[in-house]
């Protein structure tokens, strides 16, 4: 069967932001060092998972970036739910951030995690339940969970390794605050 | 003798930024020039790659934390010119204040500061666009990109370039584009080749280099035995002399950038 004939992909933009880059390594477009004017601040103390895992309130950290906030409520997510690992990634699958121990976790372990995940996403998206609802967990070791944020047009997958499925009002806040949070940060989010 | 502060980032994983950090920081110290490749990812790849088992445990996580000195963790190697800042140990439990620290504006240009001012620095950046690649982006003069040869690594790009266009606007006017690279190209994948060909084609020259690495068993076997490729044969492995075409391309748009232009090179006829 003849494969059908289209662009391979638009690179009309990238073409463009990468030449305006580049230029900008003119001398006359730049300083010759990056700046190093701000005081560093003085490192966080190490965090501890010894303390029975709670989900509290997210207390925003002063960011700059869109991704510095997604760590920050990864982190969050994390801490709270005991997770050995939290990610966050965009319906098309691409990666946004993550947070947490990935290396004592073997990859096929993590692979077969994911999988696990992918066919249960895949069933739960050919049924007519609205995607917003989405939480599913897979009972394996390490568990694995995924729930949707809504966010826009699509919405976002969060998927915890490790650590424990949150209650339905804790999944209600989570939602509610990296809605808002995203939302009250920047008119789009890091994934574009 | 060129300094630059070279940022190696993706936002998807695998695409071969420790193997370019790794390969071509030998090729430019070959070339004569001082490199330092600082690692800045905690799953320690380029340390593992080439320390022995057991090796030193200090590196930048330390040097961040005030436990240990830039002297102090700078490693020799046995190249003379390559240096290596490996990343440290950094506690699985904790890696999320090791990104949180590297990221604070201000904190890794003042450590990069103390390696010296007659250096090229490479970073190899964990995969995303958060936490240390932030970080390693507010304290580079240049960013380079390694992109895997197949479709979806392509469509990462422009996040990496919005990314960085943000940072240049927002916190270092000195970041600029060094180019891209092509890694793991497969002649004989067809959607590999298409990768490269669209690239070709849409890519400003000036942008793209024009040296690719292509997919080739010998990464492998240079990683299981902790060498750099170039090292896998007597004199150079083939795969090793890539390198060198790309670090002379590297340093060409590094010398043309500091005689004031930073766009095509003039053909010669």
């Amino acid at each position: 069967m003849p494969v059908p004939s289209r662009p391979f992909f638009d690179l009309s933009a990238v073409s463009q932001l990468s030449r305006a880059l580049r230029r900008a390594a003119a001398p006359s477009e730049r300083p010759l060092r990056p700046a190093a004017t701000v005081e560093p601040p003085a490192a966080p103390a190490p965090r501890t998972l010894a303390e029975p895992p709670a989900l509290g309130p997210f207390h925003k950290p002063e960011v700059r970036y869109a991704e510095e906030l997604w760590l920050a409520l990864l982190g969050w997510i994390r801490e709270g739910l005991g997770a050995r690992g939290v990610f966050a990634l965009d319906m098309r699958g691409f990666f946004i951030a993550g947070v947490g121990d990935t290396s004592s976790v073997p990859a096929e372990v993590l692979m077969a995690s994911f999988t696990s995940v992918a066919q249960l996403l895949e069933a739960y998206l050919s049924s007519d339940r609205p995607l917003s609802e989405l939480l599913i967990v897979a009972e394996q070791e390490p568990p694995v969970t995924v729930f949707t944020v809504p966010w826009e047009k699509e919405g976002i997958f969060v998927g915890l390794y490790g650590g424990r499925s949150p209650s339905e009002q804790e999944l209600e806040y989570l939602r509610q605050t990296i809605h808002e949070e995203l939302g009250g940060f920047a008119s789009e989010p890091a994934t574009h | 003798m060129s300094t630059a502060r070279i940022a190696i980032c993706s936002q998807k994983g695998g695409v071969g930024k420790t193997t370019l950090a790794l390969n071509l920081g030998l090729a430019l110290a070959q070339l004569g020039h001082r490199t330092v490749v600082v690692e800045l990812d905690p799953q320690e790849s380029l340390a593992a790659s080439l320390l022995q088992p057991g090796g030193s445990v200090v590196g930048l996580h330390q040097v961040l934390r005030g436990t240990a000195t830039v002297g102090e963790a700078l490693l020799k190697t046995k190249i003379p010119g390559l240096e290596l800042l490996g990343v440290g140990e950094v506690d699985p439990m904790t890696s999320w204040d090791f990104h949180a620290i590297v990221s604070q504006p201000g904190v890794l240009p003042r450590t990069l500061n103390e390696i010296g001012d007659d250096a090229l620095i490479l970073m190899d950046c964990p995969s995303g666009l958060a936490g240390a690649t932030l970080g390693a982006l507010g304290a580079a003069t240049h960013a380079m990109i390694p992109i895997q040869a197949e479709p979806l690594s392509m469509r990462s790009v422009e996040r990496v370039l919005n990314v960085m266009a943000r940072i240049r606007e927002n916190q270092n006017p000195a970041l600029a584009l060094a180019g891209i690279v092509l890694m793991m190209f497969d002649r004989d994948v067809d959607a590999s080749l298409e990768v490269v060909r669209t690239a070709w084609r849409d890519l400003d020259p000036e942008v793209l280099f024009e040296a690719i690495v292509p997919r080739n068993p010998v990464y492998l076997e240079a990683s299981l035995h902790g060498v750099p490729v170039g090292f896998m044969a007597p004199g150079m492995h083939p795969e090793g002399r890539r390198f060198q075409m790309l670090a002379t391309e590297l340093l060409g748009r590094l010398a043309r950038e500091e005689e004031g232009h930073a766009g095509p090179v003039q053909t010669l006829l």
